[in-house]
C-alpha cells in the first residue's frame, strides 16, 4: 500500500515535469536567438533615466509584523478547529479570548496609524 | 552587446515553480465521490494553503532582474496583491474546518448536507474576495504596472512565458474549484449516488458559476488600488473574519449543547452572519459620516 503523501509527492513530481518539459524541449530543439535588448535597463518603453535599485520604506516592516502575528495565530488555531466538535464551550471561549488579544493589538496599531499607506 | 545572464536561472525557474505549485494543488481536490481523486489527504486544506503560499515566491523570482527595475517593482506589486487578503482567507477557512470537523476536502464536502454558503455566507464572501485578490483578478487586482509586466513577463519568452501564463489561468480557475468545494458542496448534486461521474459535472458547473460571478463583479464595481486593498484588509476584512470566527464558534457550540437539529443550527448561524453584516455596515457608514463631518482628508504638505 502506498502512503497517501507519497502519492501526493509523486503527483508533485509529475507537476514539475509537466511544467519543465515543454520549456526544456524548446531549449533543446528550438532556435536560440537571444534578444540584443535583454541587458538594457527597461523603463516603460522609454530610455532609462534612473538607477536600477528600488528603495523600500522600513515603514512596511510594521505591516509584515502584524501579518506574522495573525498568520501564526491562525496556524495555531487549525488543530483547535479540527477538534472543535469534541470541545466544551469553555475551550471555545478560550480560543475566542486567544483571538481577541491580538484583535486588541490590531485596534491599537490601527488607531496609531501604523497601517496607513505612506 | 554582451547578453547579461545574471539570475537567469532564477527567472526561468519561476515558470516551473508557478506551474508545479498550481498543478500540485489538484492532487487532493475531489472531483467526485470516492475514486475521482488522486489522494484524499487528511490535511488537504492545509496542503492547498501551503502550495498557494509558494506562488508569490514564483512571482518574485519571475521579476528578479538586475537591470529592469520596473519589472522588479511590478513583481513586488503582484506579490502584495496575492497576499493582501491571506489572513482573512485563513480565518474563513478555519470557520469551514470548524463546522466540518475535517481538513480533508472529501470530509468537508461530505459535511455539507447544508452547503456552508447557506450557514456562513460571510466566510464565503471573505474567501471569495481573498481568492480574487490572490490571483490578481479585477476588481481586486489593479496592479500598478501593466499586468503583463507585473509578473515579470517582459523577461520571459517562448515556452517559459507560456508556462507562466498557463500557471496564472490554472490558478485562477483552481481558486474557484476550491471555493466550490469549501462552500457550495463540491461534487454534491442530484443523482450523484447513482452516477458518480455526474459529480465532476456538478463541481465544474459550480466552479464556472463562481468564475462568472467574479467576471460580473469586475464589470460592476470600481477597481481597488493596492493601498485601498491593504486598508480594507486591516480595517474591514481581518476584524470581520476575527469576529465571525469567534461568533460562529460560540453560537454553534451553544446550539449543539442545547441539542438543536442541523437545520435550525444552520438557520441560527445564518442569523448570526446577518447580524454581524448589519453591524459592520452600520459601523462603516457611521465612520464615513464622521469622516465627512471632519471634512476631506488633507494631503500632507511636501516635506
Amino acid at each position: 500500500l502506498i502512503h497517501p503523501y507519497a502519492l501526493a509527492g509523486l503527483f508533485l513530481l509529475v507537476a514539475v515535469l509537466s511544467a519543465a518539459a515543454p520549456a526544456l524541449l524548446a531549449r533543446v530543439r528550438g532556435p536560440q536567438t537571444p534578444s540584443l535588448h535583454e541587458p538594457e535597463t527597461f523603463d516603460g518603453g522609454t530610455s532609462p533615466f534612473t538607477d536600477t535599485g528600488i528603495a523600500f520604506k522600513p515603514h512596511y516592516y510594521g505591516f509584515a509584523l502584524v501579518s506574522v502575528v495573525f498568520a501564526v495565530g491562525a496556524a495555531f488555531l487549525f488543530p483547535w478547529a479540527l477538534a472543535y466538535t469534541d470541545l466544551s464551550l469553555h475551550a471555545v471561549g478560550g480560543a475566542a479570548l486567544f483571538l481577541a488579544l491580538p484583535g486588541v493589538g490590531l485596534l491599537y496599531v490601527w488607531t496609531k496609524g501604523w497601517l496607513a499607506w505612506k | 552587446v554582451e547578453v547579461d545572464t545574471r539570475n537567469r536561472t532564477l527567472r526561468v525557474a519561476a515558470s516551473v515553480v508557478a506551474m508545479a505549485a498550481v498543478i500540485a494543488v489538484w492532487a487532493t481536490l475531489p472531483l467526485g465521490p470516492q475514486g475521482l481523486q488522486v489522494v484524499d489527504l487528511e490535511l488537504g486544506a492545509l496542503y492547498v494553503m501551503a502550495l498557494w503560499s509558494i506562488v508569490p515566491f514564483s512571482l518574485i523570482m519571475a521579476g528578479w532582474h538586475p537591470h529592469k527595475n520596473s519589472v522588479e517593482a511590478g513583481a513586488v506589486h503582484a506579490v502584495s496583491h496575492s497576499i493582501a487578503y491571506r489572513i482573512p482567507q485563513l480565518l474563513a477557512l478555519l470557520v469551514v474546518v470548524m463546522l466540518s470537523g475535517s481538513l480533508s476536502f472529501q470530509g468537508i464536502v461530505l459535511a455539507q448536507s447544508v452547503p456552508h454558503i447557506v450557514s456562513v455566507p460571510l466566510a464565503a464572501l471573505i474567501f471569495f474576495l481573498a481568492g480574487s485578490a490572490q490571483v490578481a483578478a479585477l476588481p481586486l487586482g489593479l496592479t500598478a504596472t501593466s499586468p503583463r509586466r507585473a509578473d515579470g513577463r517582459d523577461t520571459h519568452s517562448g515556452a517559459w512565458l507560456s508556462a507562466l501564463s498557463i500557471a496564472g489561468v490554472v490558478d485562477s480557475f483552481t481558486v474557484c474549484v476550491v471555493f466550490s468545494l469549501l462552500f457550495l458542496g463540491g461534487w454534491r448534486g442530484p443523482w450523484v449516488t447513482q452516477a458518480p461521474l455526474l459529480g465532476v459535472l456538478w463541481l465544474l458547473l459550480k466552479a464556472g458559476l463562481v468564475h462568472g460571478a467574479r467576471a460580473l463583479l469586475r464589470a460592476a464595481t470600481p477597481h481597488l488600488r493596492i493601498d485601498q486593498l491593504l486598508a480594507s484588509n486591516w480595517g474591514a476584512m481581518v476584524p470581520l473574519a476575527l469576529v465571525l470566527l469567534m461568533a460562529v464558534g460560540l453560537v454553534e457550540k451553544a446550539l449543539v449543547t442545547a441539542g438543536v437539529t442541523l437545520m435550525w443550527r444552520s438557520a441560527g448561524l445564518l442569523a448570526t452572519n446577518a447580524l454581524i453584516a448589519l453591524v459592520a455596515v452600520a459601523l462603516r457608514s457611521q465612520m464615513a459620516r464622521a469622516q465627512q463631518a471632519r471634512g476631506p482628508a488633507r494631503v500632507p504638505e511636501g516635506r
